[in-house]
């Protein structure tokens, strides 16, 4: 069974918010400090979190959430980081000197939301095509009605 | 901007060539386009290329309400189409405190398992299949077909069987279930020893599996790989084991780790999990306890704002369910985390260096659905 | 085609005569052979994008087999194939890679349109920004096979109706389905 690290976090991150995030613990960072603060979750002896399970974002409406869900394979724990990010000039440091799985998540994450990795080896469009505009899971947009303007401004329809 | 965002194609020097594996191809599995940077027949680069198959599930599960979503996650990963369902169900259920009766446990165990079955034996055809053994194919239809034939009587259809409701399953079983069930699991294993003639024992898919495509266990680990290609590297993984859901908890059975990393290795862990399934198919079919086969949840469900997460174990690997809620009966956001998502990672460091040959029989060790990659 | 309505007294119904299909002895002879030789050699593309694909594996393995129907050789290659059974979603992005196919293909050419995010998005028509809406808006469409996925013996059945309409066409006059 999956044991809760919230002793050991308090201990080694005193002043940072602890939470709950769906029955997991939960820290809050500042955008600043996220990248020292995944450096230590990485390496310190007694955290241990080496895998990366999943990385997400929310749209919140007047911010982003984006969401670490950490695990530690040797301890047995799992932990979520959250940052929060302003709509208008979303960025963070990418976080694939740390986690090799955070390569293609965060493709995904800048495809869907628009949130720029600052370092990443390869940011590019994942999932749409290449000339695409809007960020589809923002929940500003509007997903009916663009895929036909699609085909025809690229003379794909049959009639045309 | 610009120094920021990749490049769309591999940069080369004159002597590189450079490929296109896909996005039709008869051996990706699916549509996965692949741009290889080749020195003579040695890959040098390799890029993945995705979205071939994205419909946007998670952006239309924002506009569909609770009951409706789940059957969109039976074509994520269309070979454990039920396992998917009985995630989003578990992740409704633990939102709004449900209580599930045994009798829908032991019965959604059932299923998972005998798809399990399925989506391995599948595997195991193409696998033959890239390889260039074309009759391991016939072999590996012939017991899936009887297993489908369960499903529909069960269920009414073959692939996606919209069978897990959020309170348990959407009708009970019919009598002769036990019946069908003992007689399939005791062909098959009476049938297993062809699976090792054909495959395991033949010498020239042993030269071409052993001591290629090789993954360490630390790779794996900063990789997020799940299922058995972790298992074939020394991690132990396993959702049943480690956060038991439904009737998980009262079944013994073997997880199998292996430390050889290589493309035989997985396969052997597969074979592995085959019999294993088989085990917890035994263990459970006579003892299904009697009672209600579903219970009553309100029409319109709302759960209570906050977020949910569920994991289970797919025939591939761990897939996680985020939920948030707002409240309403629209789910607010839900992100699938699948695992082969992440076990698409391990292709790069996996095939550089070696030939296209071997790529080809690296793919079939991931056993990658693409759909669930794109969702 | 021209198309002429004739009225018969005993007949309730109303009747449309082909006028352009009157042809003289000799080609309809021509026809029918052609037709009966391409109609039982049909040899498919292999092009699966989701999960209508594996009812189509099904459909090709022992129990089901479509080979008895002349479905036997199915090519990887779009040069070498004369049918194309577009087996699961069409995304925007797969459309051109899909159009490019389907004009990689030697005439005479026939699509069968499998699956019913194929005939009109299936359950991605509404709320989903990247899924194509039916195929018959990018290729012409020879047979549609509803069914999500349809059974092995759908898709058996909409290839014999192929069949059935192939040996109604004329041979050497390419006809395209009327939009």
């Amino acid at each position: 069974m999956q044991q809760q690290p919230e002793a050991i976090i308090t201990q080694i991150f005193p002043d940072l918010p602890l939470g709950r995030w769906a029955q997991l613990v939960a820290i809050t960072v500042k955008q600043d400090d996220l990248y020292t603060v995944c450096t230590q979750l990485r390496q310190h002896p007694s955290l241990d979190f080496d895998m990366l399970v999943c990385l997400t974002a929310v749209d919140r409406t007047t911010y982003l959430e984006v969401i670490y869900h950490l695990r530690s394979t040797s301890r047995n724990h799992d932990l979520i980081v959250k940052t929060e990010l302003n709509e208008a000039q979303p960025e963070l440091p990418s976080m694939v000197p740390v986690w090799k799985s955070a390569e293609l998540f965060e493709m995904e994450i800048y495809d869907m939301f628009g949130i720029v990795f600052k370092g990443h080896p390869d940011l590019r469009r994942l999932f749409m095509p290449e000339d695409w505009e809007g960020y589809p899971l923002r929940k500003s947009y509007n997903a009916n009605e663009v895929a036909d303007n699609y085909l025809k401004s690229h003379q794909l329809l049959i009639n045309q | 901007m610009e120094n920021i965002i990749g490049s769309q194609i591999i940069q080369s020097s004159d002597d590189e060539f450079i490929i296109n594996v896909g996005p039709q191809h008869p051996s990706t599995h699916g549509v996965l386009h692949l741009q290889l940077k080749l020195d003579g027949e040695k890959i040098v680069d390799l890029k993945p290329f995705l979205g071939y198959i994205h419909r946007g599930i998670e952006k239309m599960s924002e506009s569909l309400n609770y009951k409706q979503f789940i059957y969109l996650t039976s074509r994520m990963d269309y070979l454990s189409a039920h396992i998917n369902n009985q995630a989003c169900c578990l992740a409704i259920e633990k939102a709004i405190q449900a209580e599930v009766p045994e009798r829908a446990r032991v019965i959604r165990t059932l299923m998972a398992e005998l798809a399990r079955l399925t989506s391995h034996q599948l595997w195991w055809g193409s696998t033959g299949l890239d390889m260039g053994a074309v009759s391991p194919f016939f072999y590996a239809f012939r017991e899936r077909e009887m297993i489908l034939e369960i499903f529909e009587e069960t269920c009414g259809s073959r692939l996606t069987m919209n069978y897990c409701v959020p309170g348990g399953v959407m009708n009970d079983i019919h009598p002769d279930f036990v019946r069908k069930v003992k007689q399939i699991i005791k062909q098959f294993r009476d049938n297993l020893h062809e699976y090792d003639e054909l495959l395991t024992n033949n010498p020239i898919f042993q030269s071409r599996t052993i001591g290629v495509g090789y993954l360490s266990r630390e790779e794996a680990i900063s990789l997020a790989c799940t299922g058995p290609v972790a298992r074939a590297s020394g991690i132990s993984c396993d959702v049943r084991k480690k956060e038991p859901y439904d009737a998980y908890d009262r079944v013994t059975f073997d997880e199998i780790i292996t430390t050889e990393g290589d493309c035989f290795a997985r396969y052997k862990v597969r074979l592995e999990e085959m019999k294993q399934s088989m085990n917890i198919i035994e263990q459970l079919i006579d003892n299904i306890p009697a009672g209600e086969y579903r219970t009553k949840i309100k029409g319109i469900i709302k759960p209570p704002a906050g977020e949910y997460y569920q994991r289970v174990e797919t025939a591939r690997g761990e897939l996680g369910i985020y939920l948030v809620s707002d409240g309403t009966n629209k789910p607010y956001r839900i992100k699938f985390r699948t695992p082969n998502f992440s076990n698409l990672g391990a292709l790069k460091p996996m095939s550089l260096g070696g030939k296209i040959g071997d790529l080809v029989a690296i793919m079939a060790s991931l056993d990658l659905i693409i759909p669930d990659i794109d969702r | 085609m021209d198309v002429v309505q004739k009225h018969f007294e005993d007949f309730p119904g109303e009747v449309y005569q082909d006028k352009s299909g009157h042809s003289s002895i000799i080609i309809t002879q021509i026809d029918r052979f052609a037709n009966w030789a391409r109609s039982n050699s049909l040899w498919p593309l292999i092009f699966g994008t989701s999960c209508c694909a594996i009812e189509m594996m099904s459909a090709a393995s022992a129990k089901y087999d479509w080979s008895r129907f002349g479905f036997e050789v199915a090519r990887a290659s779009p040069r070498q194939a004369d049918l194309i059974i577009v087996a699961g979603t069409i995304t925007l992005k797969m459309a051109p890679v899909f159009k490019r196919l389907y004009d990689q293909m030697p005439d005479p050419k026939y699509v069968i349109a499998m699956g019913a995010c194929n005939i009109t998005g299936g359950p991605f028509m509404t709320h989903s920004y990247s899924v194509v809406n039916g195929i018959d808006k990018i290729v012409p469409v020879d047979v549609f096979i509803p069914g999500c996925p349809p059974r092995p013996e759908a898709l058996l059945h909409g290839m014999m109706k192929l069949q059935e309409k192939i040996k109604g066409m004329k041979a050497y006059v390419i006809e395209k389905p009327k939009k």
